[in-house]
């Protein structure tokens, strides 16, 4: 396990202990990779953090075309293997929480554990500070800034 | 399909039980629920199922077959799971006062009208 901010890592931690996901990823609306489980490479983190930031765009562009109310959390359930993709509301801005498990748990039990998460980490926030725009390009650089902290390359 | 929610209200009716969810054993969310109290029902589906998968490998470790009520007794009340046909659980979260063999009675009863 691997965190930027050294208070998320309590949280995570209770969470990957309980819950027992495969993979976790928990990244800023703008790509910044918060805290990672489970991740070998570098490679899969920047995949992965680049394709859940953008089904949560297109997934809520769809809702907002169809007049639904906003979601939060999107299950993709397989048969060996499922996801689920959440927003993380957080004082400063959501962040993106991306969560791999098999069958050795469950779908109930992630979520249950994910939202206990969701709150432990709102409470242990920092201060929050004024929202800044997201631009492609700070995407891609704090994606890289994020990925060098967390395997040191 | 039977009406659930007609199924489960009785069992809220019961003295001290606090709520029956029916949930899927394999993915531990909530079906349907009726609370007599604003209890975690999520929480208790997520954990029930995760509880009777455990006991059901114990209990085929042990020879014993599947799973068919499960009865946990905790200081401040107990927990009764009961396997429903169709990958499904039906729970009762019940409080110190409840009259633990009626509730039993009952879930299963309930259980066999939900199948």
């Amino acid at each position: 396990m691997r965190t930027i901010e050294g208070w998320v890592e309590g949280p995570l931690r209770g969470f990957v202990d309980d819950a027992a996901p495969r993979l976790t990823l928990i990244m800023t609306g703008s790509g910044q990779v918060v805290a990672q489980h489970g991740f070998a490479r570098s490679l899969d983190v920047m995949s992965a953090a680049a394709l859940g930031a953008g089904i949560m765009a297109s997934s809520q562009e769809l809702t907002v075309l169809m007049g639904w109310p906003q979601f939060r959390i999107l299950v993709h359930q397989g048969m060996r293997q499922s996801h689920l993709l959440a927003q993380i509301p957080m004082p400063r801005a959501n962040w993106i929480g991306l969560v791999v498990f098999g069958t050795e748990t469950k779908l109930g039990v992630v979520q249950f554990f994910f939202e206990r998460m969701v709150e432990q980490l709102a409470a242990a926030a920092p201060v929050a500070e004024p929202p800044r725009q997201v631009l492609a390009i700070d995407f891609e650089r704090e994606l890289n800034a994020s990925l060098r902290t967390l395997f040191g390359r | 399909m039977p009406d659930l929610q007609a199924i489960l209200e009785p069992l809220v009716r019961i003295r001290g039980v606090r709520g029956a969810v029916l949930l899927s054993a394999s993915d531990g969310v909530v079906i349907t629920e009726a609370l007599a109290e604003d209890i975690q029902s999520a929480g208790v589906a997520a954990l029930a199922a995760n509880l009777a998968d455990h006991v059901t490998a114990l209990s085929e470790v042990l020879g014993r077959g599947n799973l068919r009520c499960l009865q946990m007794h905790a200081e401040k009340g107990s927990i009764l799971i009961a396997r429903v046909p169709g990958d499904m659980l039906l729970a009762i979260v019940t409080g110190p006062q409840t009259p633990v063999g009626l509730a039993r009675l009952e879930l299963l009863r309930a259980a066999e009208q939900v199948a």
